[in-house]
């Protein structure tokens, strides 16, 4: 079983200071790539001193991709796992950039996640990679399943599948983001409740729930926009199984007044309260 | 693209990933926009990132995208002389 994280929200500077206004933010994510050890911004300082958790979250390791993780990379992270005295780091499967050394082909950096194909070639890589970065991480590592916009032709197994044989290899976390299996709902046809069904429960470390918008029949995942009904009850059919460690909002583009974020924040506790009874 | 895609969903992708890119090159560089003004910013990134993939950070992209819109944006003097000045600027001793 996991620590118990709660209800958090993702720490991003626009809306640093309507953060701190919030009442029952039990935990941050920052995003690892965004902050620097020794010069955290105040704002998250007063988080810190007043006993809020700050986990994290890297998007540029890549671990999905065909190379090995980047050490430089993994030891950012890991200092800043360190520096922020987190319980946990976490990151994606996906891969990020592609070409390089060894390939023939210039490097090329994506700027984005993008799916890794469920195939078992894709999936030892990925084992590798992420057995390399928990070797050199000082806190366990969880992984989230992304949002896609495109699947790979020859695919073998489900997302469900997935991830239940990646942590049955590697005995590494899940945070599991039901935005995410809503977006690959709409545009794969994958129903969230197949993946839910096999996610090995055990690992679930917490959950994200984001906003999105559908355009001409595709979700984007924007992270831009309120969080709808649907993601609600991907989270509610979650609960449902088992309790979520945590549950956090993320938030990071387009950002609303924080009166706004607060009652998405209640939306989403009243979803986790709702399954508790 | 391989066989076995499907080419709108990779196109629409590629979009996604274009305007993505437009949008942190924005955060990074708020300047290009300001100068160049919103629509005309977003209509010479997708020709510059069409032809030039993300290999470095975003600042260099910022670099990089201005000096492709000096070369080829076709852009009035009114418009190309604060984006060079912004450019020797960003390129100027200062830390980057």
């Amino acid at each position: 079983m996991m620590d118990r994280l709660g209800t958090g929200i993702g720490w991003r500077p626009e809306i640093a200071d309507g953060i701190e206004a919030l009442p029952g933010i039990d935990w941050v994510e920052v995003v690892a790539e965004n902050i620097c050890p020794g010069h955290l911004p105040e704002s998250l300082q007063r988080l810190r001193a007043r006993g809020t958790v700050v986990v994290p979250h890297g998007v540029t390791l890549g671990l999905g991709g065909a190379e090995r993780p980047d050490p430089a990379r993994l030891a950012a992270l890991a200092e800043r796992a360190e520096a922020l005295d987190a319980p946990l780091v976490t990151e994606h499967i996906a891969f990020v950039r592609a070409g390089g050394p060894g390939t023939g082909l210039d490097p090329v950096e994506a700027g984005h996640l993008l799916p890794v194909p469920r195939t078992r070639d894709a999936l030892d890589v990925l084992c590798e990679n992420i057995r390399i970065a928990q070797d050199v991480l000082p806190v366990p590592l969880a992984v989230e399943n992304i949002a896609a916009l495109l699947s790979w032709p020859g695919e073998e197994m489900s997302e469900g599948e997935f991830l239940a044989e990646l942590v049955g290899r590697t005995g590494v976390r899940l945070l599991i983001d039901v935005a995410n299996l809503h977006t690959n709902h709409v545009n794969r046809g994958e129903d969230p409740a197949e993946a839910l069904d096999r996610l090995p429960l055990e690992a679930l470390a917490y959950v994200h729930v984001a906003g999105g918008v559908e355009r001409d029949g595709v979700w984007h995942d924007s992270h831009g926009h309120p969080v709808t009904e649907p993601v609600l009850d991907v989270l509610a059919q979650l609960c449902a199984r088992t309790m979520p460690p945590g549950v956090l909002l993320e938030r990071d583009e387009n950002f609303p007044p924080v009166a706004e974020l607060a009652a998405e924040l209640e939306a989403v506790r009243a979803v986790v309260g709702a399954a508790r009874v | 693209m391989p066989p076995g895609f499907d080419p709108e969903r990779v196109r629409i992708q590629a979009r996604a990933l274009r305007a993505k890119r437009a949008d942190i090159v924005a955060k990074v560089a708020p300047e290009l926009p300001a100068i160049l003004g919103e629509a005309e910013y977003r209509r010479l990134f997708a020709a510059y990132a069409l032809q030039h993939p993300l290999r470095a950070n975003y600042r260099w992209d910022a670099l990089d995208f201005a000096a492709h819109a000096l070369a080829h944006g076709g852009l009035p003097r009114a418009r190309r002389r604060p984006l060079k000045r912004w450019r020797s600027h960003r390129l100027g001793p200062s830390p980057r």
